[in-house]
């Protein structure tokens, strides 16, 4: 079981993690043309989530190789696990300042008491999400393109899949962090139909 | 520069200096240090038979097709490139 779960957890986040590098490295081509800051934050966002992914996928994989005893298997698992999780949150944090750069718009500072630091990432993770997807949504009204609504979903199913996750890890749930991992790949998979359609149709198609 | 390409671009036959003017918004003076650049790099050509027009090259076609949609990713984040 514990097996399978690793192998699920490795299969996701290899594949948010191509994902997440494709995304920045478009970006990265878009600040290249425009010479724009904005994109340079954001493509640095999407090149660390991307390095959360891979690097956290990168060690479960050797764990599962190295086959350890069981403790040094959940112990590595959770290190691993905190790593991404701050990769994680400077990710959001650069692009939730690119959309800074660009739409102006100020972040509710929230304290929060968080029960554990994983917890304390977590939650900083769903509000930094949080503020992503309200300007997504400002976005999407604004320009009411199928691509921007995508890219809304995206974000929106990372954020239900953080929120998931919060209280999977709080109430130590097993079927509860499976079913947030599968709602943030749902997201993935937005953000990846959200580059096949502008990168394949030759004009932007309107909802 | 890239409504000088754009402006190109519409013109199947050609384009002439006049056309890209009112396209792009440009005035004359301007609009020759950019074609020049353009030419330089490789952008845009003018055939030996027709001086007056000029046509978008394969490079040229490349990067606005390159160009275009990276403005419609840009876009879906709500910037403008």
């Amino acid at each position: 079981m514990l097996k399978l779960l690793y192998s699920m957890t490795v299969a996701f986040d290899i594949t948010s993690g191509i994902v997440a590098a494709l995304v920045g490295y478009y970006a990265l081509k878009a600040y290249r043309i425009s010479n724009r800051s904005c994109f340079l934050t954001l493509s640095s966002g999407f090149i660390l989530l991307s390095s959360g992914f891979i690097s956290h996928a990168l060690i479960l994989v050797s764990t599962l190789l190295l086959k350890p005893v069981r403790v040094f298997i959940v112990m590595i698992s959770t290190y691993a696990t905190l790593v991404s999780a701050v990769a994680e949150l400077l990710a959001y944090v650069l692009i939730a300042v690119s959309y800074h750069k660009e739409i102006r718009r100020r972040l509710l500072a929230i304290m929060l008491m968080p029960i554990s630091l994983n917890s304390l990432f977590c939650t900083i993770s769903i509000l930094l999400l949080f503020y992503i997807v309200l300007n997504q949504i400002m976005v999407y009204f604004d320009k009411r393109e199928r691509s921007s609504l995508l890219l809304f979903m995206a974000f929106l199913f990372m954020l239900m899949g953080k929120i998931a996750y919060l209280i999977a890890i709080l109430s130590l749930k097993g079927l509860l962090y499976v079913f947030s991992r599968i709602i943030y790949f749902l997201g993935t998979l937005s953000l990846l139909y959200m580059l096949h359609m502008v990168m394949k149709s030759e004009k932007a198609e309107k909802v | 520069m890239v409504d000088i390409l754009r402006a190109i671009r519409s013109s199947t036959n050609g384009a002439k200096i006049t056309w890209i003017m009112r396209d792009a918004n440009l005035p004359y003076d301007r609009l020759l240090s950019y074609l020049t650049e353009l030419e330089e790099k490789g952008f845009i050509t003018k055939r030996k038979n027709d001086s007056n027009l000029y046509y978008l090259t394969e490079k040229g076609v490349d990067f606005l097709v390159e160009f275009e949609k990276l403005e419609r990713f840009a876009r879906a984040f709500g910037i403008e490139l």
